[in-house]
């Protein structure tokens, strides 16, 4: 028998929500198989999101449901053959929160990267990946290697940015991919000592029985080919309560659900003097206006920054400032969803620097003045 | 031979936006140094703040010299304290060269001196007020010197009257500094604090400028046209399904009302959330005149027709890269076009 069968018989089963992860997790010891698992949160119910769409019914078909999971066949065209094929993949809802899931799938990267990476992020209005800053990234990996009590964590592939000094002597930041094969704290630190970030990182466990990659992005997409429980357990989960407390963080902040239109300020703290020289803030808008379809409009840009900028996927629109050396000050104005307000803050700490997102208080900055 | 600049009317148009956002934040900071209690750390409830107010004069102002009636006057700051003892406040940011303009806006204090009526008080009156006078440091000096020099025979303000300058200041923090050039405060805490100066960072008004935009003055069009079409023409655009879809070059259609417009930047985007809801007061701001000037020069630049009169208009929506300097160049356009008419006028 071969491992379709395997596959087929698992597609079968009425899964709940243990026997789910328990059961990719045997199928990993009977097959060489990938699976990835994007967590993911919406605005409503995944289930009506999808099945209440006319245009998506040729493509996409719940073959079952079951408490908190279901299955779904999705269609595509292969880009290389051109044939029509299909493939199936997982919701699993979380069992604490509110429309926060994870798509997961066992059918390989074809299949992921060529219909169901794309699918979600089409759907980019109504879900919402979440962002993982290198802070979060390092804790998550250090609490996988502690809670399992892992020897050590191999880095073998890192995509990062690195602000370097360029011939000029101008401070830019460069892209890099490597496969260093370097342990976890030594990568870490050897990306601060270069001023950089990780944007994805692939990783082996050196005392696992086989030596499967395990894969995680700053969207908080994971691939894995083994450990499938631990991973899921480790990964999965924290970076779904993530979501749901972004949610909860970025959440009624538009001025125009608010009492008296009021405006909910968020800051972002970058933790040193970032804007100390003003030839900073010349590249500080320059990257907001790298921010895809949007509009950027400088009204202040020396020694202060004022910048309106427009979200021209849902309309969202905020008023960005920069008054002191260290802090960016994000204003939601009359719509500023969730969704906008996370693409926003990823651009920055993608393209400009990582901070600590904080809520704005005016008895603080009285306080410090 | 000292040559003439070359003219940059696109440069100019943006340091005009500039003085007019730098009198709306000298007037949020102005106001916070009544509004905030530094010892509690909380906004002073006992505090009302007003901007762009009509207050009626009394009947032995109603008419100028010349005899023309004044129904009202608007000051660009109105503050009560202490239940009836009141501020009002008038800012420039920008004073003109010529000194020969200058006697209109001290003829304007003049016409505060006075009991008026309309106060958020109960009796609609306070015991007694200040004038104040809010300007850039630039020309401070100049200006408490011309004031010197004319208080005694053209302009007589009997009551205490008050220059204050104010400059934005670069440091670690960026600041507005307030400092007293001329006469003093009633209110002695403030008084005092203004004898030397006082630093106020602007991170704490962030809430403020984000919503503050407009006062009673009127602000220069490109960033009227840009207030409009972010806070409100993207608000109605969106009810529209092909929102998400629009690419860049393609437009949509939205019709608006002139008076929508003049509510929903009213509501959003003036001193208004500040005020105390007294029927029949409410600031003006923005002025429909204004509105109207921003949408003739949105029909002039092809990105709206009017309908009806002047009382709907239909705007094509359009994404752009910079809202802002789409219609900075495109007023500067038009100024460089009228300059070289004007050349040509007179070469022919």
């Amino acid at each position: 028998m071969g491992k379709i069968d395997y596959i087929s018989a698992f597609y079968n089963t009425d899964h709940d929500r243990k026997s789910l992860v328990r059961g990719i997790a045997s199928l990993f010891l009977l097959n060489k198989l990938t699976a990835h698992a994007i967590p993911f949160g919406s605005l409503i119910s995944f289930k009506n999101l999808l099945l209440s769409n006319e245009a998506l019914k040729n493509r996409l078909s719940l073959v079952k449901d079951n408490s908190g999971i279901q299955l779904y066949k999705l269609s595509y065209n292969d880009k290389d053959s051109h044939e029509r094929k299909s493939g199936h993949f997982f919701i699993y809802e979380h069992p604490d929160y509110e429309n926060i899931f994870c798509a997961i799938t066992i059918e390989g990267n074809e299949f992921y990267h060529n219909a169901l990476l794309p699918f979600l992020q089409n759907r980019r209005l109504n879900i919402l990946l979440t962002f993982i800053s290198h802070r979060i990234l390092k804790k998550l990996l250090d609490d996988f290697q502690s809670k399992y009590q892992i020897k050590k964590i191999i880095i073998t592939r890192a995509s990062c940015r690195l602000r370097l000094t360029d011939e000029d002597k101008e401070e830019k930041i460069f892209p890099m991919v490597g496969w260093p094969n370097m342990d976890l704290q030594e990568a870490f630190s050897w990306v601060y000592q270069n001023n950089g970030w990780f944007r994805s990182l692939q990783f082996k466990v050196d005392d696992a029985p086989t030596s499967e990659k395990i894969s995680l992005t700053r969207q908080g997409i994971i691939q894995t080919g083994g450990m499938f429980e631990k991973v899921f357990e480790s990964f999965v989960l924290p970076i779904c309560t993530l979501i749901q407390k972004n949610n909860e963080f970025f959440g009624n902040r538009s001025r125009k659900t608010n009492k008296d239109l009021q405006v909910k300020p968020l800051i972002i703290d970058f933790g040193a003097d970032n804007f100390a020289e003003v030839s900073e803030n010349e590249k500080f808008i320059n990257t907001i206006k790298q921010l895809k379809a949007s509009s950027t409009s400088v009204l202040h840009g020396n020694p202060y920054i004022h910048l309106s900028v427009i979200d021209y996927y849902d309309g969202s629109s905020f008023d960005l400032y920069v008054l002191s050396a260290s802090e960016l000050f994000i204003v939601p104005q009359m719509k500023g969803t969730v969704a906008s307000i996370k693409r926003l803050i990823n651009h920055i700490f993608d393209a400009y620097a990582e901070g600590v997102i904080k809520d704005y208080s005016e008895g603080f900055y009285a306080a410090k003045s | 031979m000292q040559q003439n600049p070359k003219p940059d009317p696109q440069g100019e148009l943006k340091d005009k936006i500039d003085y007019y956002l730098q009198t709306v934040h000298a007037l949020v900071g102005f106001m916070h140094l009544f509004r905030f209690d530094q010892s509690q750390m909380s906004v002073n409830t006992d505090v009302t703040t007003f901007q762009g107010w009509r207050l009626e004069p009394s009947d032995k102002k109603k008419k100028k010299n010349n005899g023309e009636e004044v129904k009202f006057v608007t000051p660009d700051l109105g503050i009560v304290y202490e239940g009836n003892k009141g501020i009002l406040a008038e800012a420039k940011a920008s004073f003109p060269r010529n000194t020969e303009y200058w006697k209109k806006p001290f003829e304007q204090l003049m016409s505060y001196d006075d009991d008026l009526k309309g106060w958020p008080t109960e009796s609609g009156h306070v015991k007694n007020h200040d004038i104040v006078l809010l300007v850039n440091q630039e020309r401070c000096s100049q200006i408490v010197r011309y004031y010197k020099g004319i208080s005694e025979k053209e302009i007589k303000i009997e009551r205490p009257f008050i220059i204050v300058q104010f400059n934005r200041s670069d440091g670690r923090r960026q600041y507005y500094f307030f400092q007293k050039q001329f006469g003093d405060l009633s209110n002695e805490g403030v008084n005092v604090r203004l004898d030397d100066g006082e630093k106020l960072p602007m991170d704490l008004f962030v809430a403020y400028y984000a919503k503050i935009k407009l006062y009673d003055s009127e602000p220069p069009i490109p960033y009227l046209i840009q207030l409009i079409w972010e806070n409100v023409v993207l608000q109605h655009v969106l009810d529209n399904p092909k929102f998400p879809y629009l690419r860049k070059r393609q437009r949509l259609e939205v019709i608006l009302q002139l008076n929508d417009i003049l509510a929903e930047l009213s509501s959003g985007y003036t001193f208004h959330s500040l005020h105390a809801d007294t029927p029949g007061r409410k600031p003006q701001i923005p002025q429909k005149s204004w509105i109207v000037k921003a949408c003739d020069c949105l029909v002039k630049y092809k990105e709206a027709e009017w309908i009806d009169g002047k009382d709907t208009i239909k705007i094509y929506f359009q994404r752009y890269d910079s809202v802002l300097d789409h219609f900075i160049a495109c007023c500067a356009e038009e100024v460089e076009d009228k300059q070289l008419n004007l050349f040509d006028a007179i070469q022919n």
